[in-house]
Parts: structure tokens; sequence; C-alpha cells
């Protein structure tokens, strides 16, 4: 189970940075290249914050981690989900 | 045949047929450790035992071993092996999300099979599993597909430069692969704006790095940054260094890779794309040759343990190369210089003429 949930840490790397990709990028890029870029967000603001918090001397702790990309997607996510939906049913 | 090709590299991978010690002495130890400490563990890479860790080493996959580490537990040292899997289907996507338009949907999907079966069979050649250099691959063929198939538009200036980010924050290799494509854009890249976007594309990657070398300098994590101990090269071990790289290069497999890849351009066209790609190809390969030409003692070893992989970069460049020669006639040819209000050249040069 553990080695599913660390597979599924990794794989979410496109969900964690998908908040952080611009409206504009999602209308014109492909799905496929939407989920690429938003790996590399997810991956590198993922390791911002891991080096930002080791800098302040703060604990890592997954809901810290998350918090970024958890509030910007709180407020996104949905309009996002739509144009991705719509974006894969017109390719 | 993609299907095939990656549930070859999902068997190797999962089965620990093309893994090597570094997952356990370096990339493995390093995640399990930062996550048990909650942080980068100073101390633990400041320990003298600890060298050939190299202390200030890009942070990218032991923070996201560290990431997993703490969602999952533990540190799944079975599951850190299907991570080569994991980035490569990854890197397959993206190449496929920039070539579907340009290639068309037939064409980028027979080119994704091409790639995953490539770069699948360099990666478990090469015992890749569980180490930094999938990740590699996968932000620089992101970077790669954005600039070749891309139409010069910011946001896709903007993906290529997420990608030599996250390329300069994985591996050394990556600040050099950054380097390399942004100078070969300025170079073969058209149009005054191309320094506007060579700045914008290059901003991230030199903000990561230092970022990461002012993290390092202040924690005193000196190793591979520190330029006054780099040497010099010289000629001492060249045939040696030559005749390594050769052997290494050809995969075990009578540089089956190479002939592929140059096979694949066959209609080889002179655009500035191609130019671009070709130039990252050499750049690497001579920065590959300077390197083991540094060593102060015979090289042999090292390159036998590091060359085959240093070398797909170089691979994965002539491939989109390649790519840029089979964009059709006239991609790009409808977008407008915003500059001088006239169509770009098209021939697959969209993504870096001038706009």
């Amino acid at each position: 189970m553990s080695g599913l949930l660390f597979l599924v840490a990794l794989a979410g790397l496109p969900i964690l940075g998908l908040p952080l990709v611009p409206s504009s990028l999602i209308r014109k890029l492909h799905p496929g290249a939407v989920c690429g870029v938003a790996g590399v967000i997810g991956a590198v603001l993922l390791c911002t914050e891991m080096v930002v918090l080791t800098w302040a001397g703060v604990r890592w702790r997954l809901s810290a981690l998350i918090l970024p990309s958890a509030g910007l997607a709180s407020l996104r996510l949905p309009s996002i989900l739509r144009r991705v939906v719509r974006a894969l049913r017109g390719s | 045949m993609t299907i095939l090709a990656f549930g070859l590299v999902v068997y190797a991978a999962g089965t620990a047929r093309a893994t090597s010690s570094d997952l356990l002495l370096f990339w493995g130890t390093k995640g399990q450790r930062f996550a048990q400490a909650g942080a980068i563990d100073v101390g633990f890479l400041r320990q003298p035992d600890h060298l050939l860790m190299h202390s200030d080493y890009p942070p990218m996959l032991p923070c996201l071993f560290a990431w997993a580490t703490l969602t999952a537990g533990r540190f799944a040292w079975g599951a850190a092996l299907l991570t080569l899997p994991l980035f490569l289907s990854l890197a397959a996507i993206s190449f496929f999300g920039f070539a579907r338009p340009a290639l068309g949907l037939r064409s980028a999907s027979e080119c994704t099979a091409l790639l995953v079966a490539l770069v699948g069979f360099v990666m478990i050649d090469t015992f890749m599993a569980g180490n930094a250099d999938p990740l590699l691959a996968y932000f620089e063929i992101l970077a790669l597909s954005a600039l070749t198939f891309g139409s010069g538009k910011a946001g896709e200036d903007g993906a290529a430069g997420l990608g030599l980010a996250g390329a300069v924050l994985t591996k050394v290799e990556g600040t050099v692969f950054a380097a390399l494509l942004i100078g070969s854009f300025l170079l073969f890249g058209e149009g005054r704006s191309r320094w506007r976007r060579a700045a914008a594309m290059g901003a991230p990657a030199a903000v990561a790095l230092i970022a990461w070398i002012a993290f390092c300098r202040k924690n005193g994590l000196t190793s591979i940054y520190s330029l006054s101990s780099q040497r010099p090269a010289t000629i001492t071990h060249l045939s040696v260094v030559v005749s390594g790289l050769l052997r290494e290069g050809s995969y075990g497999a009578a540089y089956i890779p190479w002939f592929v890849v140059v096979v694949l351009g066959f209609r080889w066209r002179d655009t500035a794309s191609t130019r671009m790609n070709v130039a990252v190809a050499v750049g690497f390969l001579g920065f590959v040759l300077y390197m083991y030409l540094t060593s102060p003692t015979d090289p042999r070893l090292w390159i036998i343990w590091s060359a085959s992989r240093l070398l797909l970069t170089p691979l994965v460049s002539i491939f989109f190369a390649a790519m840029a020669s089979q964009i059709p006639r006239g991609v790009g040819a409808s977008t407008l210089s915003p500059e001088i209000g006239l169509p770009s050249r098209g021939d697959g040069e969209a993504s870096i003429s001038g706009r």
C-alpha cells in the first residue's frame, strides 16, 4: 500500500501543478502538453518550497507543501477541469 | 508499439533489471534522509563520509522522493524503481501534446512510439531506474518539444523555460543543457525578439540555479559548483576517453539508436530548428568529452559508469533535429510576426523564427 501511495504522490505532480498553469496556456495547448507543463510546474514548485522551508528552518509537513497548490486549486480547479474536458472532447 | 515498448520498460524497471547502486547509495538515501529530517539535511550532506554524495548536487529528485516518502509514510524502494516508466510516460505525453498540432495525429503517434522505444531502450540499457536521469530526460524532452513544435508564442516559451528550470534543479548536466539550448536558440533563431524570448526562457533556470548555489554557499556545501575545485582539461587521456565514449555510445547494440534517429530524419532539411537541435547535440558531446578530459587519473571506470547515460541528451537532441525535418512544409506559415507584420517562413521554423 505504501508503495502505491509513493507512486501516486509522484504521479500526482501534474495535479499539483495544474492550478498554476495559466488559463491562456490551457486554452491554447493540447491536453497532453498541458499535462507535461503541469508536471514540471508541480515538481519545480515542490522543490522550491522544500528549499525555502529548509532555508527558513521550518520542518516539512504535507499540509505546508500542498498549501500553495491547494489554495490556488480551490479557486481555479473547477474552471480548469471544465476547460480540459472541453479540450479533450474537441481533440 | 508504444504500449509494447512501455510494457517492456515497466517490466525491466519493476523487476530491478534496469537499476543500479546509485538508487541505493545516492538518490534514494538522500530522499529517505531528507524525509526523516523534514528538511534538506545539511549536516548529513556535509559529513566527509558522504563525499561521493556530492553535497551541493541539485536537489530535485531527493526532494520528490522525500515528498513521496512523507505521503506514503516510508521510502518505498520498489516503487522508486517505477519512477523510470512514470517520468518516461510524462515525457511521452508532453511530446505527443506538442507534436500533435504540428505533425498530425498519425505522425505524432508514430513518433511518440519511436521516442518511447528509443529512450526506453537506452534507459534500460544504462540502468536508470530510480535515478535522476529519467526525470532529467522528461524536462529536456518537454523543453525541446515546446521549442521544436511550438509556434513561438509566449506560453510555449514559458513551457520551455520551466523545463529548463527543472533540468537545472535535477542534475548538473541539466545546467549545461539549458545553457546550450539558450545559446543555440540565440545563434540560430531569427528576428529581433529572440533576445527577449531567450531571456524569458532562461530566466526561470537562472533563478533556480542562483537560488540553489546561494543555499549551498550559505550552508557550506561546496563540491561540484565550487569553480576553484575544477581542473583544466588535458589531452593526457584523450585516446582512452575517445575510445571509451565510442564503446559506451554503441549501447551494446552496434549504434542502432543513433542510426534510428539519423534515418528518422530521412528527408533532412536545413531549418533553424534542425540547426538548433544539432547544435545542442554537438555542444553536449563537446561538454562530455571535456568533462572526461579533466580527470587527473585514468577515466576508464568513470566513463563506463556514466558515459552511456550522458549520451542520452545528444541522442534525444538529434531525435528532435530529425523531428524538425519532418514538420510539414508550411507549418507556422500563418504565424504573423508582430514586429514586421509578415508571415514567418514556415518549414518548421515557426517556433524559433522571429515573431
